[in-house]
């Protein structure tokens, strides 16, 4: 070879990583792909508490907080010990707030990141961020990320499903440059003010004009159309218009059956907390995400708002604990009796946390240097508390985790190299987690 | 040249560069004139070519590098929504005086995904006078792959999913299109064989083979027949059902794609 140069060195080894454009993991909803690690979750559940709800009121006890309430912090605002009480839990011990008495008890399962920390101070940025690893530009979002490396298991429905999110956000569950076919399906909208809740439907879902028998001999018609184009011209779009009728088609049963939860029992209705009026939506949010686990969904997010304490957070926090609380145990609870919660990854996080010092004596402001979020379930190890913040709880110290590393340790417990999951666009491959990211392995089971 | 936006050294090559060189010369000399160049362009005998499929050409050259035929190609969302209206007759070329937000705004405190249908979808404006609000985007564009308007792309992304698919079975603006479209035909032709070659000739333009004509005929029949129509009057049941196989076509792949 004569001419290698540099940059005919460079033109040669992009060519061979841009075989097809897509990456390593080049899963499509049309192939049933494996993940390359092993692991143990096959789908995940992201309860995403919108607002950034305090840490060191929820998971991160901070006893020696306590002791300075009322001396002047580093930011020049009093400090504020969490005016609730924590306590150990369950065999591993882990600390958790009075504010959460039924999912302290399910304390053994969960694993708590006390060591978070975002480059974003500002809720709609670190929402972002949080979702897509960007918080400036528009890009696909996790939910994308993980269905485009992992494909779908069921063809009968979605396999990214976004729960009541909030309004004006579709950039959290957009698939940016990804395929639309990786993008979430929003089923109803956060109501204002952002507690969840609102209607829950799915666009066209039903045709309220003509029987179903009708309808089943006009799609038969239609698909007619298209197969005789498709044998006309061997053109592969016709033959997935064709594919994408007989999914909408199935859906309108699909979708429906599994979004009515009447014939769940009693017991399992009550678990979730559905007959009691302030837990009944959330409620019902977790209620469905565990249909849609089963059902096969990849990717299930639910929405819950108004963490953002900087005022009155002894009353409301309460009340929005208490919301979400009975919930979510019972959703780990059922999962786990229904030997689900070996195979679903449930995430919970904010957008970040809240600074020990208060302005009001009541509420905290935005702390995006040091926050909790925890994972429970398939392939993470339970009772266990990693990383730390400092013994104020302003700043994370040790087993910091950034975004992209929370992005990366999500990944690879579903079994991707985030190294690896790419994309080429606009001419080159991207990744979620950008050129960052480190995932924290020592989580896993 | 198959990139729309990599045109650096991990591109690909162009296949016809002394063809790029004319047409950025002509492009010049026609003093930087966009329109004349895509007139350029458009009335090529290359540009003009059938999409047919060609086995023998299709063997040596599978990606159409060549340019032997016009690759199929789906429509964007755009012109399928107004190509909807044609059909249905509803289309208005003008764009609405004023600015349809501001319209909005003054009676809401806050736009909302509700309120943006009503300067949505459900108008009857071309869709290139839409007002593309972020995040609030017409719920027909966005379920056909419309771009986020807040990113750049050189290209549409153009996919098949079943939301498409629900919007074109169950849709309140793909219904009544329907509706009125198959109005439209009863006008002008007689007898129902002439109608569905007419819906036909309209928006695939060609006629029904046999067997589409002869199942056409049978869909209509079913739906002329129904309970759910029984107790209507004789004009309604020959509209709705000449527009469930108005609504088939359009649902249909062969609407959506240029060929």
């Amino acid at each position: 070879m004569k001419n290698l140069s540099r940059r005919n060195l460079l033109k040669m080894s992009a060519g061979i990583a841009a075989v097809n454009g897509l990456g390593v993991y080049a899963a499509d909803s049309d192939s049933k792909q494996q993940a390359l690690l092993p692991a143990k979750a096959k789908s995940v559940i992201f309860l995403n508490m919108t607002g950034a709800p305090s840490h060191v009121d929820t998971f991160d006890y901070k006893p020696e907080l306590a002791k300075q309430t009322g001396k002047r912090g580093k930011y020049g605002q009093s400090m504020l010990g969490s005016p609730f009480k924590f306590k150990q839990q369950g065999k591993s011990g882990l600390w958790i707030s009075e504010l959460f008495p039924e999912l302290g008890k399910m304390a053994d399962e969960l694993c708590l990141l006390k060591g978070m920390y975002s480059s974003q101070p500002n809720h709609p940025q670190a929402q972002t961020l949080m979702h897509t690893g960007n918080f400036q530009f528009p890009r696909p979002s996790l939910g994308s990320w993980v269905l485009y490396g992992l494909g779908s298991q069921n063809k009968n429905i979605p396999g990214f499903i976004s729960l009541t999110p909030p309004s004006g956000k579709s950039a959290l569950f957009s698939s940016g440059f990804l395929p639309t076919k990786y993008q979430g399906t929003m089923i109803g909208q956060m109501s204002r003010g952002g507690r969840g809740g609102g209607s829950q439907e799915l666009p066209n879902i039903a045709n309220k004009y003509i029987s179903k028998e009708l309808q089943s001999k006009q799609v038969k018609f239609m698909q007619m159309l298209n197969q005789n184009q498709y044998k006309k011209t061997g053109m592969n779009e016709f033959k997935n218009v064709h594919d994408s009728i007989d999914m909408a088609y199935k859906m309108q049963d699909s979708m429906p059956a599994i979004m009515d939860i009447s014939k769940e029992k009693k017991s399992v209705q009550k678990l979730y907390g559905l007959e009691e009026s302030n837990t009944e939506s959330f409620g019902k949010q977790c209620l469905l995400a565990r249909r849609f686990v089963e059902a096969g969904a990849r990717f299930i997010e639910i929405s819950h708002g108004s963490w953002d304490h900087h005022f009155s957070m002894k009353a409301d926090m309460t009340a929005r604990s208490n919301e979400i609380d009975i919930p979510i145990a019972g959703l780990l609870k059922d999962l786990k009796q229904k030997g689900l919660l070996e195979s679903t990854l449930v995430v919970w996080s904010g957008e970040f946390g809240r600074t020990p010092e208060s302005p009001t004596k009541d509420g905290r402001g935005h702390n995006n240097k040091g926050y909790t979020s925890w994972v429970a379930g398939g392939g993470v190890r339970g009772g266990m508390s990693y990383g730390a913040t400092d013994p104020m709880g302003y700043e994370a110290v040790d087993g910091r985790l950034s975004t992209h590393d929370w992005h990366a340790t999500i990944l690879r417990i579903m079994g991707i190299d985030h190294e690896k999951l790419t994309y080429n666009y606009a001419g080159r491959d991207f990744r979620l987690t950008d050129v960052y990211g480190e995932a924290a392995t020592q989580i896993l089971s | 040249m198959n990139q729309d936006n990599n045109f650096g050294s991990t591109g690909e090559a162009p296949t016809h560069p002394e063809l790029l060189d004319f047409l950025a010369i002509s492009f010049i000399n026609s003093s930087w004139s966009i329109k004349s160049l895509i007139k350029q362009i458009v009335l090529t005998k290359t540009y003009r070519r059938a999409s047919d499929m060609n086995q023998k050409n299709f063997l040596k050259d599978p990606e159409n590098k060549l340019f032997w035929r016009i690759s199929p190609q789906r429509l964007d969302a755009e012109v399928i929504r107004d190509s909807v209206l044609i059909l249905s007759g509803q289309l208005n070329l003008r764009p609405k005086p004023g600015s349809q937000v501001y319209e909005t705004s003054k009676t809401a405190t806050r736009l909302r995904a509700t309120e943006s249908t009503s300067f949505g979808t459900h108008s009857n404006y071309r869709s290139v006078y839409l007002p593309v609000v972020r995040d609030l985007l017409p719920e027909m564009l966005k379920t056909f792959d419309f771009t986020q308007s807040m990113l750049s792309a050189g290209k549409r992304e153009q996919n098949n999913t079943s939301s498409q698919a629900l919007y074109m079975m169950n849709s309140k603006f793909i219904l009544s299109q329907s509706d009125k479209w198959a109005k439209l035909i009863i006008q002008q032709k007689k007898t129902v064989d002439e109608q569905i070659k007419e819906a036909f000739a309209m928006s695939y333009g060609r006629y029904p083979s046999t067997s589409e004509l002869s199942g056409a005929r049978n869909l209509f029949s079913s739906f002329r027949r129904s309970k759910g129509l029984a107790k209507k009057k004789t004009s309604t049941k020959d509209f709705v059902s000449l527009s469930a196989i108005c609504q088939s076509l359009l649902a249909s792949a062969e609407f959506r794609y240029r060929q």
